[in-house]
C-alpha cells in the first residue's frame, strides 16, 4: 500500500523540493509523530517519489542532492527512478544509493512483455488505491507533443496501465489538445497519436475502456472544433479516432470518480480516516477526491495559469473541493494591480480571480514564502486569496474538513 | 463561465445578466450558478440554442 505518491517529470528546482519538504516535516511532526519518533518501516513507504524526464536531474545537482537526502532522512520516503530516462541523459543516481540502498530505487518494475519499465511501477502504484475492479488510471495531458516529452511518457504510462488490466482515460487540456491531431509523422521522435490509437486498440482487445476526451475551449481555440447543429456536439475532422471534444465540464465530471489521476507533475495524498467503509460507489460528490491545485507559472507567458483558474472554476462547479493555491512563480499572478487597456474583450488574472472567488467549493491562498524568497507582497485588493505559510500548505494536503469522506486527494502541477 | 461571472460581477445588484448559450453550455451555466446564489432560468430559442437570465438573489431576503 502506498498511501501517498509524487510523480515528477518537469523540473524539480530547489525551491520545489523545500516546500514539498516542509510539508512532509508537517505530515510527520504535527500529524503523524510516532511514525516520527520510531521511525515505522513499511516494506513499500509511507511517501513514494516516481521520478522521470527532467525531474531526475534534481538527483543530480549537488544543491538539490542535498534537500533530497533531508527529505529521505524522513521515515519510510523512497525514490523510485525511470531507470530508461536516468541512462538517456546519462545521470548516475550510484552516490545516493550508497548513501541510501533501501529508498533510492533505480531498476524498474519487469512488465507482461518482459521489459523492465518506470512505468509498470507506477502503474502498480496508480491500481493499488482502493476501487472498484477493473480499475481505471486517469492522465492529465497539458503539453504539446515533441516540444514536450511529457506527451510520450503520457502514451507510456497509459500503456502500462492497460497491460496491468486498468481501463484508461486520456484528457486532454490546453496545449496537450495537439497530442490528437491526425496525420502526425514525426521523422526523429516516437508518433504520439499513433501511440494514443494504438492504446486504444490495446485497451479494446482487453475487454478495457479507453476514453480521451478534449476540452472544447481549448479545442476550439487551436481551430480544432466545428459545431454540429444537429448532433449538439463539437465535432473535429483533424483529431485522432478516439478524441472526444467536449466541454470541460465532462471532462470534470471523470474527476468527480475515485480513480488515481496522474499527470506531468501530480501528486496523490491519501487521506482516508478512521473507520471508513472499505468500499464504496464511484460518483459521491462528499466522496470526489478534492482537488489541489498548485499555480507555478508566471500568469501571462502561458496559458497555464489561467488554464489552472479555469480547471479549478470547473472542478468547484461540479461540487469537488477545489483549492488553488499560486506558488513558485504563480505568485505573481497575486503582486502589482493588473491592468487591461480599455473596454478590451479580454481579461487579467486578477479580474478572473475577483470574479471567481465566493463561488462555492473553490478556495484561493498565496504561499508566503514564494512571495517572501521574491521579496514580493501580494496586491492588498487580492483579498479573496488567503495568505498560508508551510504549516496552512500541509493542512490543505493532509487534512480534510469534517464532512469530506474521500480516500485521496488529487494535487496538480499548473 | 468565467465570462459570465466577470459580467455578474460589473452588474449592477438585482440586474439580470442574459445570454444565449449551446446545449454543451447550458449544463455548465445552469447547476453551478444555481447553487452559488443566482436565480436561473432558461428559456429555448432554437435547436441547441437557450436563453439564459441570471440573477444575484437578495441575501438579506428573509425564507
Amino acid at each position: 500500500m502506498n498511501p501517498h505518491f509524487f510523480l515528477l517529470s518537469g523540473p524539480v528546482t530547489q525551491e520545489r523540493l523545500a516546500w514539498i519538504g516542509d510539508c512532509l516535516k508537517f505530515y510527520f511532526i504535527k500529524l503523524n509523530p510516532e511514525n516520527f519518533l520510531h521511525h515505522t518501516k513499511t516494506e513499500d513507504g509511507v511517501f513514494t517519489f516516481l521520478l522521470t524526464g527532467d525531474a531526475l536531474y534534481s538527483l543530480h545537482d549537488p544543491a538539490t542532492v542535498r534537500t533530497w537526502e533531508n527529505i529521505l532522512s524522513l521515515p519510510s520516503v523512497r525514490i523510485i527512478c525511470d531507470r530508461q530516462e536516468l541512462a538517456l541523459r546519462g545521470i548516475s543516481v550510484e552516490g545516493l544509493k550508497r548513501k541510501l540502498p533501501d529508498q533510492v530505487i533505480d531498476h524498474n518494475r519487469l512488465g507482461i512483455n518482459g521489459q523492465q519499465s518506470f512505468w509498470n511501477d507506477v502503474a502498480k502504484i496508480a491500481r493499488q488505491h482502493e476501487q472498484p475492479i477493473p480499475s481505471t488510471v486517469g492522465y492529465l495531458q497539458m503539453d504539446s507533443p515533441y516540444m514536450n516529452r511529457s506527451s510520450l511518457l503520457a502514451v507510456k504510462c497509459l500503456t502500462a496501465a492497460v497491460e496491468a488490466h486498468a481501463s484508461v482515460e486520456f484528457y486532454a487540456y490546453l496545449d496537450g489538445i495537439h497530442c490528437g491531431h491526425i496525420d502526425q509523422a514525426p521523422l526523429e521522435f516516437e508518433n504520439v497519436g499513433r501511440g494514443l490509437e494504438a492504446l486504444a486498440e490495446k485497451a479494446a482487445k482487453r475487454g478495457l475502456q479507453c476514453q480521451m476526451p478534449a476540452c472544447t475551449r481549448c479545442a476550439a481555440a487551436r481551430g480544432y472544433s466545428t459545431w454540429d447543429e444537429t448532433e449538439g456536439e463539437v465535432v473535429s475532422a483533424c483529431t485522432i479516432r478516439p478524441y472526444r471534444i467536449r466541454n470541460l465540464n465532462e471532462m470534470i465530471e471523470r474527476f468527480g470518480r475515485n480513480h488515481i489521476i496522474l499527470g506531468e507533475n501530480v501528486a496523490s495524498l491519501q487521506v482516508k480516516k478512521e473507520g471508513q467503509a472499505s468500499s464504496f460507489s464511484l460518483v459521491e460528490t462528499d466522496r470526489a477526491p478534492p482537488v489541489t491545485i498548485l499555480v507555478t507559472r508566471t500568469p501571462y507567458g502561458t496559458e497555464l495559469a489561467f488554464g489552472a483558474i479555469s480547471f479549478a472554476v470547473a472542478c468547484a462547479g461540479q461540487g469537488i473541493l477545489t483549492r488553488v493555491i499560486f506558488i513558485e512563480d504563480g505568485v505573481y499572478c497575486l503582486t502589482g494591480s493588473h491592468t487591461k487597456n480599455g473596454d478590451t474583450w479580454f481579461f487579467n488574472v486578477q479580474d478572473v480571480i475577483d470574479a471567481v472567488a465566493g463561488s462555492a467549493d473553490l478556495q484561493f491562498y498565496a504561499y508566503l514564502p514564494s512571495l517572501e524568497r521574491r521579496g514580493l507582497v501580494k496586491n492588498p485588493k487580492m483579498n479573496a486569496v488567503l495568505d498560508i505559510g508551510s504549516t496552512g500548505f500541509g493542512q490543505i494536503l493532509f487534512s480534510l474538513s469534517k464532512g469530506h469522506l474521500a480516500g485521496h486527494q488529487r494535487v496538480i502541477f499548473f | 463561465m468565467i465570462r459570465l461571472r466577470l459580467l455578474l460581477k460589473k452588474a449592477p445588484a438585482g440586474t439580470p445578466v442574459a445570454c444565449f448559450v449551446r446545449r454543451d453550455q447550458k449544463d455548465t451555466v445552469e447547476v453551478p450558478f444555481s447553487r452559488s446564489g443566482y436565480d436561473v432560468a432558461v428559456f429555448a430559442a432554437g435547436t441547441n440554442r437557450y436563453r439564459v437570465v441570471l440573477t444575484k438573489k437578495d441575501e438579506g431576503a428573509g425564507p
